[in-house]
């Protein structure tokens, strides 16, 4: 494209700056849902495959009160003060079909010298943990030193540096990779370094655990166990637990994200059909006024591949300038707000690998750009087939 | 130079039925003509001349410039001879209006990056008399004076064959004279000059006639008061 051509495009986009900027911002809508939807999706497959392997557990026992519907559970623990008896775990682990079961531990600390607010604390026992260690140990490799804790992935705190509970140091010695939920704000510890910090928090007066006793028992079971027996016997033993299949809670929580996801997908669908007939229309009316001056540019020696070409050219300075803001408008959008999104939709939400990032951004850059071209593709070429004599008798 | 039409003809559907705008019309012209088509609204004056101007193709028969058949050529050639040996001023010709005059009739030239002759362009914006419109954009002149700029747009790329189609509507008595005579000074330099009008005042400046009649072209009609 020449100069001349590149003119006649800027120009006759400007000249109509109502009809232009319209589509450029209903392209730049386009391009954001569409950005956002795949993004969503991919942090939410992400958030999921790392939530599941964190949660490598067939089975959950919890005591009676802590609200199992509430997916939290599984990203956060529970940390009001609910324990088990200490038996259930000797119980479990001696159930025909169990081939595993380990406890864990959940305290909210105070404000601790790391963090603005209270950090919670997970505590797992390395001997029989099956759900914390395999992630950690992506990590850390080494043992369990008593007094050395592992720290979620957003707190700030280097490897070898100390952080404070209750006046007794603990050194950090492993940052996790990051989880896309609250798991990435909590700190995790050995069951030894656990009861060192329930001693740290008894000399100073506070009760953070009850007893000692294990907030949660995590099981597995052999292929083909009945749950449901399991469950019956734990529950005939034991009064004030519950019992949660693993597949109940994450059926639920798959749900609310499936939900989102079909939510986003569809405003994504929905402002690509309109941008195609927006821009369908609009480049009809459009050309359709313009016959005569096409015509005339044809009679003083223009191709008519070159008329094509004006045409799709400005529906590509259209589209792609919608397409450039909305795409940098959605990325920096969602970057910069994943946190308030995990927050707010209590759903794991982890932002996927910087190549999917940016093939999403190539792919929300150019589909809507594609969608509009193609969209005065047919327009283009009917204005290619122009017919001088009717076009300049038509419109006269 | 020679424009040599033979047969031409072309067909329209009106209504479901096929009818002849030209009708097997033969035509030709040399160098330095000035040659007039004279015919009423209807008679297929156009039609003839956007097939001698290579813009709309015939149903049948063929148009050839020095021997060139137009209509063989692909698209790209048929543009460039457009552009650089064939200046059409269409009945209806429109001018871009988001470009300035001047922009518009240095277009024909810009479209290819050629050197624009700023000399050759002020001439003509004066011997037109719109030079003081240069810098106007079209919507804001009348008819007469956008009839002159598609005429000064025709020849800014100093044509060899010139084919007019009613120059001189919406132009009065005094600015139709300048319009011919600048016609005929460039037949005098060897340029081909075809008009179609009803204008009898062309008559004065042609050296060779045609008739039109119901989509037929008869050649060497004489004096138009014979008619």
């Amino acid at each position: 494209m020449n100069h001349t051509t590149l003119k006649i495009i800027y120009t006759n986009f400007w000249s109509h700056p109502v009809r232009s900027l319209g589509l450029v911002i209903l392209t730049a809508i386009a391009s954001v849902t569409l950005l956002s939807g795949v993004i969503f999706s991919k942090s939410l497959d992400a958030g999921f495959e790392q939530l599941s392997s964190r949660m490598g557990a067939d089975l959950l026992i919890v005591p009676y009160g802590v609200d199992i519907q509430n997916q939290s559970i599984l990203l956060q623990g529970d940390f009001n003060h609910h324990t088990l008896p200490r038996e259930v775990l000797d119980f479990v682990q001696k159930l025909p079909g169990v081939t595993a079961a380990s406890p864990q531990f959940y305290i909210s600390t105070l404000s601790a010298s790391c963090c603005d607010k209270k950090v919670n604390i997970i505590g797992f026992d390395p001997k029989t943990d099956f759900t914390i260690k395999p992630w950690i140990r992506k990590t850390y490799k080494n043992d369990f030193i008593p007094g050395s804790v592992i720290v979620g992935s957003d707190i700030q705190i280097e490897n070898g540096e100390k952080i404070k509970f209750f006046d007794k140091e603990f050194t950090v010695v492993g940052t996790l990779e990051p989880l896309g939920n609250k798991l990435d704000q909590t700190i995790f510890a050995d069951v030894e370094t656990v009861e060192l910090l329930r001693q740290a928090a008894a000399s100073k007066g506070y009760n953070i655990s009850s007893e000692g006793g294990p907030s949660s028992i995590l099981a597995n079971f052999e292929e083909g166990t009945d749950f449901e027996k399991i469950s019956q016997k734990i529950q005939e033993q034991f009064n004030d637990l519950q019992v949660i299949q693993r597949k109940n809670i994450f059926d639920n929580v798959i749900a609310t994200a499936r939900s989102f996801k079909i939510a986003v997908w569809l405003i994504a669908g929905f402002f690509l059909f309109t941008v195609i007939a927006v821009i369908y229309i609009a480049f009809t009316v459009s050309t359709n006024e313009r016959k005569r001056e096409f015509a005339t540019l044809l009679i003083i020696g223009a191709t008519r591949k070159k008329l094509a070409d004006i045409v799709l050219g400005e529906s590509l300075l259209a589209s792609g300038s919608g397409a450039i803001a909305g795409t940098l408008f959605g990325a920096v959008g969602i970057i910069s707000f994943r946190f308030l999104i995990q927050e707010n939709l209590q759903i794991p939400f982890l932002l996927p690998n910087i190549s999917a990032i940016i093939l999403t951004i190539v792919g929300a850059l150019f589909i809507p750009v594609i969608a509009g071209v193609g969209a005065s593709y047919h327009i283009a070429k009917k204005i290619g087939n122009i017919d001088v004599y009717t076009a300049l008798k038509e419109d006269a | 130079m020679i424009l040599n039409g033979n047969n031409i003809t072309k067909q329209y559907t009106r209504r479901g039925e096929k009818f002849s705008a030209v009708n097997n019309a033969d035509f030709f012209a040399w160098s330095g003509d000035f040659t007039v088509i004279f015919g009423e609204s209807g008679s297929g004056k156009s039609t003839l001349l956007n097939a001698l101007a290579g813009v709309t193709k015939p149903t049948s028969g063929n148009v050839e410039i020095d021997g060139q058949p137009l209509f063989s050529l692909n698209d790209e050639d048929l543009a460039r001879l457009r552009n650089e040996r064939i200046g059409y001023i269409p009945q209806n010709a429109a001018s871009l209006s988001a470009f300035t005059v001047a922009e518009n009739i240095t277009l024909s030239s810009s479209l290819y990056n050629k050197k624009i002759d700023k000399e050759h362009i002020k001439a003509l914006l004066d011997k037109l008399g719109i030079a003081h419109l240069a810098n106007e954009h079209p919507q804001n002149l009348s008819g007469g004076e956008l009839r002159r700029v598609a005429i000064a747009r025709a020849l800014a790329n100093k044509p060899d064959l010139i084919i007019a189609d009613e120059p001189t509507s919406n132009l009065d008595e005094e600015n139709s004279r300048k319009v011919y005579s600048l016609f005929a000074r460039l037949a005098r330099t060897g340029v081909a000059i075809i008009v179609a009008t009803h204008d009898k005042t062309a008559f004065g400046y042609s050296n060779r006639t045609y008739h039109m009649k119901s989509g037929t072209l008869i050649p060497d009609i004489g004096e138009y008061g014979n008619l």
